[in-house]
């Protein structure tokens, strides 16, 4: 890299990080809110630097909201577990529990739009298209970027809602308990206090993990026609049962009336209408929509450090913005989670397709210009790779 | 009146008779309280406790609903004597066996009692559990639930497809089972319970008044349950094993449990990898339901030896992570592994 583009890498993120404090030192501050903190280990990335601070401890939200105004971190984070010594090294720590966390990631879902939007740019000639990840004109190398559409934000929504149906009706978990949270780029984090719930360790998580995956099942057990033609002396299917059996025979319920095969199976449902292969394409399909999808590593592993509710994705620039359970249906992250104030901003666009953001829509900007963009804009192209600040 | 007969029933010795690890058989015969003289005074709560243990290593996990004494009072106090001479003779198999025989023989008196005294066993045991309601039963099919919390705790030696939370009825924090399936449960639990105790017992030197019974034992275990270990020879290619592999075969000799699926892939591995049917047995002795005729056939069977002549191929990753016995989701393994034999060939391509 020459040194012009180093200083303008250095003044844009010096930009940022001030974006950030003037975010961090707000008066009021940012909701941050953790349960417990005194005994949870805190850490952050700073801007520029390579390692992450760990084993912070702060006896209060207070203390720690004034060492995120004085840090200004990138990424900022708080402990699943509880400790007895929270900035004790790793082994000493005295793990005392887990609250029970879940991760929803729109690019681990398959989703259909990712193919639309995978770009590669060059940080000279904006978006590219080469075999050899090299830039075809100047041979910088191609950098990837992680593009988050409505579509990915829609794909991440519905597999939280199955997941927060199964967490209340199956595992019982009160509404009290339950914490909802945008990841800040493309997904959803959902974290569980229970109590009880606590002390599982890492194969009881893993355990829960592969339930709501679908991992592993085998509908024979559910008493369901899934193997051999005795299917007359399975237990007869009633739409309001409950765990997966009732998820799968309300799903082949709605299959059925949807396909029109079986008129009156809603009314009188039962296993003796279909022929045996029959139910069983009708039950695959059942369980790959209703499975949910959520990422198996973070959920088994009771050492994980959680992004702070409301602090700030040095992904994108967005909150990491706490939902309540009541808007979880409507909550609109590219609006409600773009907090950053300030002047408008000129920044040069290598590319970018059309986006929204803070009430605004942008883009599609096809080729390296000079434009200005509101600071939540701004910040998120840059994060993204996508821009730096103009030379003026 | 049926209650009072209830009540009677679970103070009496009979209970404790067949629930010597309930808390309130600790009051009455107090092991921390109780010196060593006190507990062999008698004499014949001695050779009650001898007899426990030579059962429990007969019959292991077959242990059915037998008294060791026609005296409530011998066969209440023979329990915590026993747990005593397991813990001077030091021998970590015996104490396994006598953990695994005394909760299989509480299970046996638990699935023919009433619900009365299982409810006095899960509530002393701390196990969230009880009969389900009308609603509950109508709505699950199933007449008892247990916490998610205690039951997620309470499989983890039990590896069945059955067992596994996705394939059971879970509903209000609840997990719906038969009469027999809690029962099994809460035999995890004494079991548990039982081998901590053993671990707390200190015996740092042994009694005289017990020291020929020990020494006896010590006999019977050399000569007629003598178990040949893996030999050195075995172990020199570990190295090259996968990491669910190492973590099933550590998890057998400490004597921990392995369910089926977990045995039958580990042996599948290792005759895969060209280990004699002599070599993959002496891994299981140190289960405490280990029974060397019956393991042999086991392996043989896997190898091909036996029944339909077919060899058993060892499970793809897929089916071990299934059954919850991949290890750290194969991040561990090189990438495009899909089955745990591929792991030393993979492995080499990579480090070069």
């Amino acid at each position: 890299m020459t040194s012009v583009a180093a200083r303008v890498q250095d003044k844009t993120l010096r930009f940022v990080r001030a974006v950030f404090s003037r975010y961090y030192r707000s008066e009021p501050p940012p909701p941050i809110e953790v349960r417990e903190p005194q005994q949870r280990e805190f850490a952050y990335w700073e801007f520029g630097k390579q390692v992450m601070v760990r084993h912070l401890s702060f006896q209060s939200v207070g203390e720690l909201l004034r060492r995120l105004a004085e840090v200004v971190p990138l990424h900022a984070y708080r402990s699943s577990a509880y400790f007895r010594y929270p900035a004790a090294p790793m082994e000493e720590k005295g793990w005392e529990g887990a609250d029970l966390v879940f991760d929803i990631d729109a690019d681990h879902l398959d989703l259909p739009c990712a193919d639309e939007h995978s770009y590669r740019v060059c940080p000279v000639h904006g978006l590219r298209n080469s075999d050899d990840g090299k830039c075809d004109e100047c041979g910088s190398g191609l950098s990837d970027v992680e593009w988050v559409c409505d579509r990915c934000i829609e794909g991440a929504r519905a597999e939280l809602i199955k997941l927060l149906n199964v967490l209340t009706d199956d595992f019982g978990v009160s509404e009290s308990e339950i914490e909802v949270g945008f990841s800040g780029n493309r997904g959803f984090h959902v974290v569980v206090y229970t109590e009880r719930l606590r002390k599982l360790d890492q194969m009881a998580r893993r355990e829960i993990v592969t339930y709501l995956t679908c991992e592993g099942i085998d509908p024979s057990l559910l008493g369901l026609p899934w193997k051999g033609r005795r299917v007359r002396s399975l237990r007869r299917p009633s739409l309001d049962e409950p765990g997966w059996r009732g998820r799968i025979v309300r799903s082949v319920a709605s299959q059925l009336e949807r396909s029109g095969e079986v008129q009156s199976w809603l009314e009188d449902p039962d296993w003796g209408a279909l022929r045996p292969s029959r139910w069983r394409e009708l039950i695959s399909r059942a369980i790959s929509e209703e499975r949910v999808n959520v990422d198996p590593v973070v959920t088994q592993d009771v050492h994980r450090l959680v992004r702070l509710p409301w602090s700030l994705n040095g992904k994108t620039g967005l909150a990491a913005a706490r939902i309540p359970l009541d808007r979880v249906e409507d909550f609109d992250p590219f609006e409600e989670a773009a907090v950053l104030k300030g002047p408008p901003v000129r920044v040069r666009v290598l590319f970018a397709p059309r986006f929204r953001i803070g009430g605004g829509e942008y883009g599609p900007f096809e080729g390296p210009a000079e434009v200005k963009l509101p600071v939540h804009a701004a910040v998120y192209l840059i994060l993204k790779g996508l821009a730096t600040l103009a030379s003026q | 009146m049926a209650r009072d007969v209830t009540s009677f029933y679970l103070s009496s010795k009979e209970f404790l008779a067949k629930y010597p690890f309930h808390s309130r058989a600790r009051g009455y015969v107090t092991l921390a309280d109780l010196s060593v003289d006190e507990l062999v005074r008698g004499g014949g709560e001695l050779v009650v406790a001898e007899r426990r243990i030579v059962r429990a290593l007969e019959r292991g996990e077959d242990a059915g609903a037998v008294m060791h004494s026609d005296d409530p009072d011998e066969e209440i106090v023979s329990f915590p004597m026993a747990v005593l001479l397991a813990a001077a003779v030091g021998d970590r198999w015996l104490q396994r066996r006598l953990a695994l025989y005394e909760s299989r023989r509480a299970e046996a008196f638990l699935q023919s009692d009433d619900d009365a005294a299982l409810h006095e066993v899960l509530s002393d045991l701390g196990i969230t559990a009880s009969r389900c309601g009308r609603d509950e039963e109508d709505r699950t099919g199933y007449p008892y639930k247990i916490s998610v919390a205690d039951y997620l705790r309470l499989i983890r030696g039990l590896d069945g497809a059955e067992w596994r939370l996705v394939n059971r009825t879970v509903w209000r924090g609840w997990v719906f089972t038969t009469r027999s399936e809690l029962v099994r449960l809460v035999a995890e639990e004494i079991e548990s319970r039982i081998l901590r105790r053993l671990e707390e017992v200190k015996v740092p030197r042994v009694p005289e008044q017990i020291r020929e019974v020990v020494e006896r034992i010590r006999g019977m275990l050399a000569s007629r349950y003598a178990r040949r270990l893996p030999s050195a020879e075995v172990s020199r290619d570990e190295a090259t094993w996968p990491p669910c592999m190492l973590a099933l075969k550590s998890a057998l000799l400490s004597g921990s449990k392995v369910g089926h699926f977990g045995n039958f892939a580990f042996a599948a591995f290792l005759l895969s990898a060209g280990y004699s049917v002599e070599d993959v047995v002496s891994f299981y002795a140190q289960r405490p339901d280990f029974n060397e005729r019956i393991a042999r056939y086991q392996v043989e069977h896997i190898a091909g030896m036996r029944g339909s002549r077919t060899k058993y191929s060892v499970p793809s990753c897929q089916t071990m992570r299934a059954h919850g016995l991949c290890i750290e989701d194969g991040r561990l393994c090189p990438k495009g592994i899909r089955n745990p034999r591929q792991y030393a060939r993979l492995r080499g391509r990579t480090t070069g």
